[in-house]
């Protein structure tokens, strides 16, 4: 399945060779589905947006000029399928703010570990964590991303991503002791 | 609180990343040794830093790798098919190569086949017979229409999406199948289905029940994909786009490349954008424009 770096097969799909996309698909769908879920707490919706931005790969692949890396570019394409996501999702419906899918499946307390009970909490206090906010924990803590990639894909300083990380992490904590009844 | 907690207190995520140098990790260790407010506000960091970090990863559903060589497949088939239009090859051929590859006439074909002889062989069998064959060929019409009315309940995207392309193959679709479609564009939580059924909807044009639904579904719909090939719907089927499109222009909340995509295309109709077949291309900084090639 491998053919080289993420940039040399984007380089042959701008040139023309699109089924080199599948190796791009394989490599990070999983990837971006993950960034999608942490972002909307929504399965289905994260499976058509992680199609969109492989989708819009394609569409601009001629854009491509290899300067920074892919996965830079990548999930700039997936910001903005992201954003138009919640810009659609605020004008049709205003309540629909918190995705349902995944809120509602708050774990049984007979049923479920102790472990997977506050992996389920986490989730539901994430999505209630202002939307500036959870993007960068998505990208630092589910994408494993460093402050100067995630500056990179928001185009903004360093020094913006750390104080948006440190005040996003003191947001969830709120939220999550009022969701945990522990404040 | 201090400046120099403050700048401390920010370097926390690198600190717990391994992002920072030796000399700026000693830094912060030397001042959360003799600062108790930092080092409780690292302590409470580094409880929710860990408790993210060890939320579990989703896996995606198995299928996605299926839809997703669809989606290829059909970019391509566009991609074609602009090609045969600027006459660079010779599409016919092309288009044939590409339907026969897909899965569903590997099984569709043998079965196809298999059923013409046997309707061949009724109707060359008796002249008497003409009737049956038409009851026959009706029945099966009937029975790919049941098929397809169940696959659209389907929960695996894939499946919906084989049924919305079976409603191409039926002979006499019932009003239950248009009916079926527009459902589908309205409702379905696929992108990939909606796009699918409303193309799917164009021999149903000239029913203005369909285009009035087509039409009203447009702010409803979440992807800008869709709301684009609305755009071209509408700019194919009705008499008077013009004012159609400058209705849709009317929402306050339009996404700006939808917006940009209207606006282009009001201009195209009132003479005032000059349009080339081939041009479609986005401006090299814009993201956010998007369109399927023609698929079909």
């Amino acid at each position: 399945m491998d053919s080289g770096s993420d940039k040399n097969i984007m380089f042959q799909v701008r040139d023309g060779d699109i089924d080199q996309m599948r190796h791009l698909f394989h490599r990070h769908h999983v990837k971006l589905y993950n960034y999608f879920v942490g972002l909307t707490n929504n399965r289905t919706a994260s499976e058509d947006l992680t199609q969109e931005v492989f989708l819009r790969i394609l569409r601009f692949r001629r854009t491509f000029k290899g300067s920074g890396s892919f996965m830079s570019w990548m999930f700039r394409i997936a910001r903005n399928v992201g954003m138009d996501f919640f810009r659609k999702q605020r004008a049709t419906d205003p309540l629909d703010e918190l995705p349902r899918e995944l809120v509602s499946e708050r774990p049984d307390p007979y049923d479920e570990s102790t472990a997977k009970q506050e992996a389920a909490l986490l989730r539901q206090a994430l999505q209630r964590v202002s939307l500036h906010h959870r993007e960068v924990l998505v990208m630092s803590r589910f994408e494993n991303m460093k402050v100067k990639e995630i500056a990179g894909i928001l185009n903004c300083p360093v020094n913006t991503v750390k104080v948006r990380i440190h005040r996003a992490i003191k947001e969830l904590g709120a939220i999550y002791q009022e969701l945990s009844g522990t404040s | 609180m201090k400046t120099s907690c403050k700048n401390i207190q920010n370097g926390f995520v690198q600190l717990l990343n391994d992002e920072l140098s030796d000399e700026r990790k000693r830094r912060i260790e030397q001042h959360l040794e003799t600062c108790e407010t930092c080092r409780e506000e690292f302590a409470q960091f580094q409880v929710a830093w860990d408790a993210l970090g060890a939320v579990p990863r989703e896996q995606p559903p198995p299928d996605m790798t299926e839809q997703f060589e669809v989606i290829l497949r059909a970019y391509k088939r566009g991609m074609r098919e602009a090609a045969r239009k600027a006459g660079l090859i010779p599409a016919a051929i092309e288009s044939l190569k590409s339907l026969f590859l897909l899965p569903a006439w590997k099984f569709a074909i043998p079965v196809a086949l298999l059923c013409a002889g046997f309707l061949l062989g009724l109707f060359f069998n008796s002249e008497k017979d003409r009737s049956r064959f038409t009851t026959i060929s009706n029945q099966m019409d009937d029975m790919r229409q049941l098929v397809m009315l169940s696959l659209l309940k389907q929960e695996s995207s894939v499946e919906r999406l084989q049924a919305v392309n079976y409603s191409y193959q039926l002979q006499q679709p019932k009003d239950q199948v248009r009916d079926a479609l527009r459902r589908t564009l309205t409702s379905d939580p696929s992108i990939n289905v909606r796009l699918a059924a409303l193309r799917a909807l164009q021999p149903y044009a000239g029913d203005s029940v369909v285009r009035r639904d087509i039409v009203n579904s447009f702010p409803r719909q979440t992807s800008p994909l869709v709301q684009t090939e609305i755009i071209d719907f509408v700019r194919r089927n009705e008499e008077r786009p013009g004012e159609l499109l400058k209705i849709l222009r009317q929402d306050e909340k339009l996404n700006p490349a939808v917006r940009h995509y209207l606006e282009w295309n009001i201009g195209a109709i009132e003479g005032k954008t000059f349009y080339k077949e081939n041009e479609n291309e986005p401006n090299s900084n814009d993201h956010r424009i998007l369109r399927l090639p023609a698929g079909r």
